[in-house]
């Protein structure tokens, strides 16, 4: 029993073995048509891939009947992708050209590779050669499954509808199985994705250029396919204001470049934008970010390529042909046609001219100009894309001039020249066609063609050359920070002059308020006093007599007479100190004076002179004991 | 001793080497007038566009460029621009030169290409007006500015002297007449010093430029064109005030654009 149980046990390990060495590597090979005509193409492909080891050393072997060219070799990474747990193979596939030489079955290989030291090989594949027209029609290619896409003709695709210019972008996830077996671009692999679900890459071809050469300006859409389906809006185009743009794939369509691994996780990636750039300018020229909005998914958000930078110079000057004009970049090719080749003077000669490459074509060309010759504006007419492999954006472009001769005779209408600078070669060449001779004949509308010509600009002057001196222009006086003093100095003064005398004028009339005082004015009325008293006019004299006698109360006494009733004077008076001898004897002269003041009659002139003389020396001995009164502040109140 | 040699050495040096390159300069010009005398406009162009690079400014070079575009445009073999570059070197030959007979010849030759201009844009269909100066820079360039000065002066004077007088006249008629006086030479006064101070700001730190570009389409702020705007016409002198990404903000009486910056040619001045 125990015998039976290890030999049951051994085979299964066998079987194991042999599975998981099956699953090791993987070789196989496929001929691409199998029946050909005589003298076609069989492309031949081995693939070999292996998670232990990368496959090397591909050999055809047998491949009689067929003349063998290659291989081309590029290397590949797949991913398995089972219930989510992805496993990476590595590999090689390597592609034979075999054209057929001779009719007949001819099996070719065993092909076969190195992997961990040890020749594996595929199966052997037949080709059937055959004779010319006797090959099998082949069926149109319908893409990458080779069937026709079932959603691109569903009349009510509920993806594809409406205007979205991204519709399509998912249409991988459609399919849905549970297991992917995908290969891996190992150009398109990032060291880290640039966003969650789903992100934009941009890429240039080139990162120095010069000046016209064409950019190659690619925007990767990379989804990441665990992730699902979602939808994108909003899509904004790179700004590339120093480049000129020229489309070289259809912006509605999106096709699948292939898969990338980044960090292990698997990325569908699809190209939404391939655009040649030619640079305007020199510099360092940046493109900008282009912007799109992923509407809805697991990670919804505005996603943003990178900006990118482009060095632009200028074609070397070493070696630059006569004529080229910077900007003129690419491979290009002129033909010319004219006709007829004899032509009435003053008739039309058409020129057409055609011009062909790649690159960014040259919008107008530089005619051999002739005094014999009148080249009229050209009609242009283009057709200018992507080239085949839509890498190279070109086509042609047609000029078509009519050219008016002016003069019998043999007219040589010379040579179109267009030099350029071609990137690939980096050396300069020259577009040439020659136009060669048109025979003019005396015509009859000679004489009209002449007299039809009608001079542009008319009237207009001689050139002047070197010898006409130019009288170095002065710099305007007015350039002077003297004119500002010139014009501001008069009303400046007169402003000066009018501040100084209102200035002048309140100063004045300060210093007169501030010397106005009781003391002073108590001298101004003794003054007017004495110089009335020698008048005649008794009545100004008691006035003034009281006047006086009011002002030395007030000067040293601090009291107004006449805020007092007579009664209390002289109380009032003897109060003051100073006043207490002589109150009575001045409240009788002031009474005096009142009275007399107002009395009908004027009173007696020597009575009043007395009393003047009286009030004069009573004042005189009352300053002589007394200061003058200082009237107190009141506390707390104005000053 | 030896300093003094090696300085005097250096000064021999650049004398002659600049004198040379006078003689250059002036062979090149010369070259220039016989290749527009006999037709052959490219080649003056070529040349004077040369000492233009040279940095060679002055009238006669900046009149004979603009004629030797002009010429290009006559002889039939007028390239896009040439009518606008024509313009330019006239307009700078009446800066450089500001009075004389350079002036006054290219003044008659802008007639005639804005003439040109003018025909051309009729026939196309567009607007034959061309934006030209502001109201207030035309009044500027009305009078050389030391007549503004002078002017703004003189009412000075007479402002001050109205004032003076009027204090001291009593009779009625006579103060009338002097505040009169004083009423008009105080606006007259102000704005001929306002006038002054515009003048030579222009002359000093305004930039200017023409517009070489056949029918440019004016842009806004982002650059992209305005729509229903006219074309700005070939030649319009326009005021330039800043440049962006490869554009330039352009303003004239009823304009005020930006259009790419290759378009416009800036317009040399007289020093300060």
């Amino acid at each position: 029993m125990i015998r039976v149980l290890r030999i049951v046990l051994a085979l299964s390990l066998l079987f194991v073995a042999n599975v998981a060495r099956a699953a090791a590597f993987e070789v196989r090979a496929h001929a691409d048509p199998e029946v050909v005509e005589v003298g076609d193409a069989v492309r031949f492909v081995l693939e070999a891939s292996s998670e232990s080891d990368v496959p090397s050393d591909p050999k055809l072997g047998a491949a009689s009947g067929f003349q063998v060219t290659g291989p081309s070799t590029s290397s590949t990474q797949s991913m398995s992708i089972v219930n989510g747990v992805v496993s990476q193979k590595r590999g090689i596939s390597a592609t034979w050209l075999l054209r057929a030489t001779r009719e007949g079955t001819f099996n070719v290989g065993p092909a076969n590779v190195r992997i961990n030291g040890e020749k594996r090989a595929a199966a052997p594949v037949q080709v059937r050669v055959v004779g010319k027209g006797k090959a099998p029609k082949r069926r149109p290619d319908f893409g990458l499954g080779g069937m026709p896409d079932p959603f691109g003709q569903m009349p009510f695709d509920p993806f594809g509808g409406g205007p979205d210019p991204l519709k399509g972008f998912f249409d991988d996830f459609r399919k849905g199985p549970a297991e992917n077996v995908v290969t891996a671009d190992p150009k398109l692999t990032l060291d880290a994705p640039r966003g969650q679900g789903a992100f934009l890459h941009a890429t240039v071809d080139r990162s120095s250029a010069v000046v016209g050469e064409q950019v190659t300006f690619s925007v990767l859409l990379y989804i990441d396919i665990n992730e699902g389906d979602s939808s994108l809006r909003d899509g904004h185009e790179a700004p590339a204001a120093d480049f000129l743009r020229k489309p070289l794939a259809d912006v509605n369509k999106q096709n699948v470049v292939g898969y990338a691994l980044i960090q292990g996780r698997p990325w569908l990636v699809r190209q939404i934008r391939k655009t040649a750039l030619f640079p305007i300018k020199t510099g360092t020229l940046e493109i900008g970010r282009m912007s799109l909005m992923l509407a809805s998914g697991r990670s919804p958000g505005l996603r943003e390529t990178e900006s990118l930078k482009v060095n632009v110079g200028e074609p070397p000057v070493k070696g630059r042909p006569h004529g080229y004009s910077v900007g003129d970049v690419g491979q290009f090719a002129l033909s010319a046609d004219v006709s007829p080749r004899e032509v009435e003077n003053g008739g039309a000669i058409a020129v057409v001219i055609d011009l062909k490459g790649t690159g960014n074509l040259p919008a107008q060309l530089n005619v051999p100009s002739s005094d014999r010759a009148e080249w009229l504006e050209p009609t242009v007419s283009e057709k200018v894309g992507p080239t085949a492999n839509s890498d190279r954006f070109g086509g042609s472009r047609t000029f078509t001039y009519v050219v008016r001769a002016k003069q019998e005779g043999n007219l040589d209408l010379g040579e179109l020249r267009l030099p350029f600078w071609n990137p690939d070669s980096r050396s300069y060449g020259i577009a040439r066609a020659s136009l060669g001779n048109v025979m003019v004949k005396p015509g009859v509308g000679v004489a009209a063609a002449q007299t039809k010509e009608v001079e542009l600009l008319p009237g207009l002057p001689a050139p002047l050359g070197p010898t006409v001196s130019v009288a170095k222009i002065a710099l305007p006086y007015s350039d002077s920070p003297l004119f500002w003093g010139a014009w501001m100095m008069p009303p400046s003064l007169l402003l000066a002059a009018t501040s100084a005398s209102a200035l002048g004028a309140r100063l004045r009339e300060r210093r007169k308020r501030e010397s106005a005082s009781p003391s002073r004015e108590l001298a101004e009325k003794r003054t007017l006093l004495v110089e009335t008293a020698r008048t005649g006019d008794s009545r100004n004299i008691v006035g003034a007599t009281a006047r006086f006698l009011e002002q030395a109360v007030l000067v040293y006494a601090g009291l107004n007479l006449r805020g007092l009733v007579a009664d209390e004077r002289q109380d009032a008076l003897e109060s003051a100190a100073i006043f207490s001898e002589d109150a009575a004897r001045f409240c009788e002269l002031f009474d005096a004076c009142e009275r007399h003041r107002f009395s009908p009659e004027a009173p007696d002139l020597g009575t009043v002179r007395e009393a003047a003389d009286h009030a004069l020396v009573l004042v005189d001995r009352i300053a002589k004991t007394a200061k003058p009164h200082r009237p107190q502040k009141a506390p707390g109140g104005p000053r | 001793m030896k300093f003094l040699a090696v300085v005097l050495s250096l000064f021999f040096a650049i004398s002659v080497s600049s004198g040379v390159r006078a003689e250059d300069d002036a062979q090149l010009h010369e070259e220039a007038k016989k290749a527009i005398d006999s037709k052959r406009p490219g080649e003056a162009i070529d040349k004077l566009e040369l000492l233009a690079d040279r940095g060679t400014l002055n009238a006669t070079t900046s009149f004979d460029r603009g004629r030797a575009y002009a010429e290009r445009v006559r002889t039939g073999h007028e390239e896009p621009g040439d009518l606008g570059r024509a313009v330019h070197g006239f307009e700078e030959a009446r800066e450089l030169s500001h009075s004389g007979a350079i002036y006054d010849n290219a003044t008659r030759a802008l007639e005639v290409l804005r003439g040109e201009i003018a025909r051309r844009r009729a026939r196309s269909g567009d607007p034959v007006e061309m934006d030209e100066l502001s109201l207030g820079r035309s009044l500027v360039r009305l009078l050389p500015q030391d007549v503004w000065a002078f002017l703004a002066i003189a009412c000075s004077v007479t402002l001050t002297i109205a004032l003076t007088a009027r204090r001291r006249v009593k009779t009625t008629r006579t103060r009338t007449a002097l505040a009169t006086i004083a009423a008009i030479s105080l606006p007259v006064t102000i704005a001929s010093a306002g006038l002054v101070w515009g003048a030579r700001y222009d002359r000093v730190y305004l930039r200017e430029g023409i517009v070489v570009g056949v029918n440019v389409k004016p842009a806004d702020v982002r650059h992209i064109t305005i729509p229903g705007k006219s074309p700005i016409a070939e030649g319009t002198r326009v005021r330039t005030l800043e440049t962006d990404d490869g554009y330039v903000h352009i303003r004239a009486s009823s304009l005020n654009a930006w259009i790419p910056e290759n378009q416009v040619l800036p317009l040399a001045k007289v020093a300060r």
